[in-house]
């Protein structure tokens, strides 16, 4: 690993300051907020805000196109197992671990039944070279992330493609929430103890490549976690939004918990780290960006309705 | 760690084919029993196995130093002469969008432009772009998006593109016109020219699968697999924001091998052509080494073009003054660009004060504009105006460099920290 790497690793688990995170009053005022946005609007469809929505981009959600898979959509949970295979020790580079990993993959989906899986059905019923385009993509996305950080000294504090956090917002018309983190750091307290990602288990069960069956943080309920995010593109004004909005949006969903502290960012496009520590502020901001969002949301709906 | 191991490890073995079923067996040949167009390379035979790497790995000249002020300079120097040039944040959405209205999908039956899209608040400029401001207006036209007709040449260019990513990540490729099909088949990207392929005669078919089972034979012969260490990924993209973040120059790299290292260049960057040798392939690569460059701090040490008709393998070790030379291309470009968008001169640094008209377009010294009317065949210009696709054509055609628009720019390389001051100038 590079001193870079290793340095980006120690701050990423570096002691946080202490900041207030009242995940309470943001949420009391995001909900105000987000009802006086879809005043006017006639119930309906859902509207989803995303990392992405907070930097302006935004799409129709009452023209949702037909889900296809892509091996855009697997790259992600395909490149996380295959860090995380690499963080085991078992491969020393991402491009080696593709094929066992995928074979591994299709092995436990086709002992255990599809609908605990998602991909692997697609990946498993496609030809030799198309499959080479998602081991590609998974092997390219994957790249980027195993080179940014010195994994070993992160250790098993990390887990590694934890589900989505989810979060509706009540109201007229339901506004969802949906924030997403690559990886979950565990700044302090007891590591995971995921099967595969403790020393104890690494021998043992793995984790199921793709959507974990349950909510696997519920061993670091008390503990401080960082986020890291893999982002598209290049960071825009809203940068620290848009990092945030993940923290936010696990604040909100879990209000028991610890707000996540920190949130690293991975712009692999523009071969870019940027870190941010979560306090108050940056919480009102970001929904602050989030009511933008729906706001847009609104204004392109109503816009629909006034063409139809 | 640096990307590169001092020596290959005992992982570099040659690639062995694999062949399922009914496949054709494509057979790799030793690695000189090439056929006899690889042995016309400028280069002789072409190189293979452990020396193919070696020579991307050695280029001849110390790996440059990671140098962040000269990443620094030259971004300075592209934002000053953008700037010079009247380029300003509130200017950028509006040209964005007139240029996405040529690129938007829907306007032809090639696929769209998948840079051209989607950035409302942001000018981005590829290398397609770029070239496209770089000729003559004439010429521009005649190769637009919606004028590209799909040829045999483009289609093989397609499947050699996929079957060279596969080889690389799995390091097989069975039966390579099943592979090379699937895998453009996978998504809607490329499903006009999969459909095109499915209705060729069977004529044209047969032409396009013994050129494709031949490069992907040859590809077989002459790419080892890559020590892991090396992190081999494919279709990589590059992004640096330019002007405070209004302008983004992107680029797809067909290969990029080595880890980013703090302290030396660690990077190489490799597109792959499998048309005939041009010019303006040199420009791209440079491109590619500036853009890397400029987003990471630290220049590749190498940036090369590997030609699948042939085996020939072009590595420029990257320096200065070709970073340099590339900043000053790109502002060239840009100003042509803005011009040919704003429908007027614009004036700025003094690469952009001679717009790459009439004669000084090199698509014209390649390829002259009666020819190109005669046939409406834009084929031969297309190579170049692929986006890293590796779009094949007619046979080569000799690029007088003597006619380049920025071959002047390129004699005049000088230094970064001057390049700054003449900006500036």
């Amino acid at each position: 690993m590079t001193g870079r790497a290793h340095a980006r690793a120690s701050a990423l688990v570096a002691p946080v300051p202490e900041h207030d995170r009242q995940i309470g009053v943001v949420r009391d005022h995001l909900v105000a907020a987000v009802a006086e946005a879809m005043a006017h609007t006639a119930p309906g469809g859902l509207v989803e805000v995303t990392g992405a929505s907070i930097d302006g981009q935004w799409s129709n959600p009452t023209a949702p196109e037909e889900f296809r898979w892509k091996p855009a959509f697997v790259r992600r949970s395909l490149g996380l197992a295959l860090v995380r295979a690499c963080v085991e020790g078992r491969f020393k580079a991402p491009a080696t671990a593709a094929e066992p990993v995928v074979a591994e993959a299709l092995d436990c989906w086709r002992q255990t039944g599809w609908r605990t899986y998602h991909w692997e059905p697609w990946l498993a019923g496609l030809a030799p070279g198309a499959r080479a385009v998602v081991l590609a993509e998974a092997v390219t996305w994957a790249s980027a992330l195993w080179v940014a950080f010195d994994w070993a000294a992160l250790g098993s504090r990390c887990l590694f493609g934890a589900p989505n956090d989810l979060w509706t917002c009540p109201g007229p018309r339901t506004v969802r929430l949906k924030g997403r983190a690559d990886v979950q750091v565990v700044l302090a307290g007891d590591a995971y103890s995921l099967p595969g990602t403790s020393d104890d288990s690494q021998a043992g069960d793995r984790q199921t490549i793709g959507v974990p069956s349950e909510d696997p943080r519920c061993t670091a309920d008390t503990s401080s976690v960082a986020l890291i995010s893999v982002v598209s593109g290049r960071p825009g004004e809203l940068w620290q939004e848009e990092l945030a909005f993940p923290a936010l949006v696990a604040g909100l969903r879990w209000p028991s918990r610890p707000v996540p502290a920190r949130v690293v960012g991975l712009w692999p496009d523009a071969a870019t780290v940027r870190m941010v520590d979560i306090d108050d502020r940056l919480l009102g901001a970001t929904s602050e960006r989030v009511v933008a969002a729906v706001r847009r949301a609104h204004s392109e709906l109503a816009i629909g309705l006034t063409a139809a | 760690m640096f990307v590169t191991p001092i020596l290959q490890t005992a992982a570099m073995f040659m690639t062995a084919p694999t062949t399922r079923g009914a496949s054709p067996v494509i057979s790799p040949s030793e690695p000189h029993a090439a056929s006899p167009s690889m042995m016309t390379g400028s280069h002789g035979t072409p190189l293979a196995g452990p020396g193919l790497l070696e020579r991307l790995r050695m280029t001849g000249r110390a790996r440059p130093q990671a140098d962040p002020s000269l990443a620094a300079e030259l971004g300075a120097g592209i934002d000053s002469g953008l700037a010079a040039m009247g380029l300003s944040a509130d200017g950028l959405p509006a040209l964005e969008q007139r240029l996405a209205l040529e690129w938007a999908p829907g306007t032809s039956d090639t696929p769209a432009d998948p840079f051209a899209t989607g950035h409302r608040d942001r000018l981005v400029v590829t290398p397609t772009r770029l070239r496209r401001a770089l000729i003559c207006a004439r010429h521009r036209e005649l190769t637009a998006p919606s004028a590209r007709p799909l040829t045999v040449a483009m289609a093989c260019g397609a499947l050699v593109d996929v079957l060279f990513r596969q080889l690389v990540t799995t390091g097989a490729i069975g039966d390579p016109i099943e592979d090379g099909m699937a895998a453009l088949a996978i998504d809607d990207y490329q499903a006009p020219l999969v459909a095109w392929i499915n209705d060729l005669s069977e004529s044209e078919r047969g032409g396009l699968m013994t050129e494709v089972c031949r490069q992907s034979e040859d590809l077989l012969a002459r790419w080892p697999t890559f020590d892991p260490a090396w992190m081999p990924r494919t279709k990589d993209v590059l992004r640096a924001g330019l002007a405070g973040g209004a302008v983004e120059l992107m680029t797809r790299v067909d290969l990029v091998i080595g880890r980013p290292a703090a302290s030396e260049g660690s990077v190489a960057l490799v597109d792959v052509i499998s048309g005939p040798r041009r010019l303006e392939h040199r420009a791209d690569r440079h491109l590619e080494a500036l853009v890397e460059t400029l987003r990471t701090g630290a220049s590749p040490f190498a940036a090369a073009t590997y030609y699948t008709q042939t085996g020939e393998l072009d590595v420029d070790p990257v320096s200065p003054e070709i970073l340099v030379a590339a900043s000053q291309r790109l502002l060239a470009g840009m100003s042509a660009l803005v011009s040919q968008v704003l429908g007027r001169p614009v004036a700025g640094c003094r690469a952009g004060e001679t717009l790459p008209l009439g004669d000084g377009c090199p698509a014209c010294a390649a390829e002259p504009l009666a020819a190109l009317a005669r046939t409406t065949d834009a084929v031969g210009w297309m190579t170049v105006l692929g986006e890293g696709e590796g779009l094949a054509d007619r046979p080569q055609q000799v690029t007088d460099p003597a006619h380049h628009p920025y071959v002047g720019l390129s004699d005049d390389i000088t230094r970064a920290p001057q390049f700054r001051h003449e900006v500036a100038a």
